[in-house]
């Protein structure tokens, strides 16, 4: 449920991902190979990719690419102050496909390759939704210090 | 000069660059290790409905695909086998119990015949054939060395030893030839065989005056 919530807007969205999800997994157990890995990071995989339908779905990623790129300055105090519901809405109200980028990139660990070939965009499409998020989030962190 | 530092200075922009794009800031792991502790509302109950509602959608459609492609199941097998064991089971009924039915056939009873009970104090009335009786006479057996006294003495009652002419009963009824009837059932009487010594009959051992008297004659 932890990472359908980050995908999600809401909890209800969360939600639907999640019972897809599941449904997708009891439809193809008979496919889970032990050697390939452990079950919960199969199971991880199937809903990230779920989360990532949900967001194809309604949103278009356009191609844009980066040329140039600021390094953020955000206080690591300020997070630590914060609960995780208020970051988890500060991530929230990113663009879909720049939280989309975020979440698989800085808290899933994808690598701008495998994210362009799930969100079926170039790397410099996702290099250019990472940096645009953290500008986002500094901005918005910081306003929460004022 | 400048065009070399400037050649290197977009080098490094384009290092530093890389790296921002590649690899994850500190406050980007501060964010992920606080959404991983974040608490998870309680949903299970309505996320497993939902799921369980397209497990059963899904179970739905599959059903009228298997009814149209009918493969040899595990179901297929034992129906057939069963079917194989009542039929089985039925023939060797039928073949080898064969005498079952011979002998739920009722057995013809013989049919008794009863033979009238004798009545001896009933008042019941049993009413019978009227026997056929035959009526033979035949003479009294005589034998050849028998000596008949009433052929002497005609008359005379019939003696026997030791008893006096006075005889108590009126039933003496002398018939030289008795009349014997012979019944359905009739049996004929059993001669027994003549033992003693020829010439001697029975009336000799008779005693009378005349002949065992002590008196001379």
């Amino acid at each position: 449920m932890a990472i359908a919530m980050r995908y999600a807007i809401d909890e209800h969205e969360a939600a639907d991902i999640l019972g897809q999800a599941f449904v997708k997994m009891f439809r193809s157990i008979h496919s889970y190979d032990v050697t390939k890995g452990n079950f919960h990071g199969w199971l991880k995989r199937i809903i990230i990719n779920e989360s990532l339908d949900h967001i194809k779905q309604r949103n278009r990623f356009s191609s844009l690419e980066l040329e140039t790129a600021e390094e953020p300055f955000i206080q690591n105090s300020i997070i630590e102050k914060t609960d995780a519901a208020a970051i988890l809405q500060l991530v929230r109200t990113l663009p879909r496909a720049t939280h989309a980028v975020f979440v698989l990139y800085a808290i899933d660990g994808y690598t701008h390759k495998e994210i362009a070939a799930q969100l079926n965009i170039s790397e410099g499409t996702s290099k250019w939704h990472l940096s645009e998020a953290r500008k986002i989030l500094q901005q918005k962190i910081n306003a929460i210090k004022t | 000069m400048a065009f070399e530092r400037s050649k290197k200075n977009s080098s490094t922009k384009n290092k530093r660059y890389k790296n921002l794009v590649n690899t994850t800031t500190p406050y980007e792991n501060l964010i992920a290790a606080k959404l991983d502790q974040m608490p998870v509302p309680d949903m299970a109950d309505s996320i497993w409905n939902s799921i369980e509602m397209q497990l059963d959608a899904d179970a739905v459609d599959e059903a009228p695909d298997k009814k149209t492609t009918p493969k040899n199941t595990g179901k297929g097998w034992y129906g057939f086998m069963g079917a194989m064991v009542v039929a089985t089971s039925l023939w060797w009924y039928y073949h080898d119990g064969g005498e079952v039915p011979q002998q739920t056939t009722p057995i013809k009873t013989i049919p008794v015949i009863e033979k009238p009970a004798i009545v001896t104090d009933s008042q019941t009335i049993i009413h019978h054939k009227p026997a056929e009786k035959k009526i033979l006479i035949v003479p009294a057996a005589t034998q050849k060395d028998s000596f008949s006294l009433n052929n002497l003495l005609p008359g005379a009652p019939l003696v026997d030893s030791g008893a006096t002419q006075d005889m108590d009963s009126s039933f003496l009824q002398t018939d030289k030839n008795p009349v014997r009837v012979f019944d359905s059932v009739y049996t004929f009487p059993i001669r027994k065989k003549y033992r003693g010594v020829k010439g001697i009959t029975q009336d000799d051992y008779k005693l009378s005056v005349n002949q065992d008297s002590i008196q001379k004659k």
